[in-house]
C-alpha cells in the first residue's frame, strides 16, 4: 500500500513539475497556451474516466475507505502525469 | 468528393537569414518565446492570423509573400 502512495506521490510530481517548467517558460505565448490545451484535454479523459470509475466502484464493490483513498490516489496521479506526458509529447510535435 | 490535403509552409527562415537576426531577436519583436519562432520556420506550428499579421509587419512583407497554402508536395517559396 505504502508502494503505490509513493510511486503516485512521486508521479504526481513530476507530471505538476513538468507543467510547472513548462508554464513558466514556454507556457506563456500562443503555441505555449496550444500545448497546455491540449494536455488539459488528455488529462481531462483521466478525470472522466476517474470519476466514472469511482461511481461504479462504490456502488457495486462496497469498497472500504482505505481502499477508496488508494484509487483516489492512483487517480489523481494519472491525471497529473498524463498531462505532463501529453505536454512533453505536443511540444515535440509542435 | 476528397478535399486534396493542403500544408501551410513559409519562408520565415530564408527572411531571417537574409536580415541576419537571431531566433531570439525575433522572438523578442514579436512577444514569442524562441521554441514559437523555431517551431514556425519548420513549419511545425500554424501561427495565429494576429501573429501572422505581426510578422508581416516586422518583415515588411505581405502575408501571401510569407506564407503560402499549397497541396502536399508542391514546392513552396
Amino acid at each position: 500500500m505504502i508502494a503505490i502512495y509513493l510511486i503516485s506521490i512521486i508521479l504526481a510530481a513530476y507530471g505538476i513539475g513538468v507543467y510547472i517548467t513548462f508554464t513558466s517558460s514556454e507556457g506563456k505565448d500562443e503555441r505555449g497556451k496550444t500545448i497546455l490545451a491540449k494536455a488539459a484535454q488528455a488529462a481531462f479523459v483521466f478525470i472522466f474516466l476517474g470519476f466514472t470509475f469511482h461511481l461504479l466502484f462504490i456502488e457495486f464493490f462496497n469498497p472500504t475507505v482505505e481502499q477508496v483513498r488508494t484509487t483516489m490516489t492512483v487517480w489523481m496521479s494519472l491525471v497529473f502525469v498524463s498531462n505532463g506526458i501529453s505536454i512533453l509529447i505536443q511540444r515535440k510535435k509542435m | 468528393m476528397k478535399k486534396s490535403e493542403r500544408v501551410l509552409s513559409n519562408n520565415l527562415y530564408l527572411l531571417r537569414a537574409e536580415k541576419r537576426w537571431t531566433q531570439k531577436y525575433v522572438a523578442e519583436q514579436l512577444g514569442v518565446t524562441r521554441q514559437t519562432i523555431n517551431s514556425l520556420e519548420a513549419s511545425k506550428y500554424n501561427p495565429s492570423l494576429m501573429l501572422a499579421f505581426e510578422i508581416s509587419q516586422l518583415y515588411r512583407k505581405r502575408i501571401d509573400e510569407i506564407f503560402s497554402y499549397e497541396k502536399k508536395g508542391e514546392c513552396g517559396g
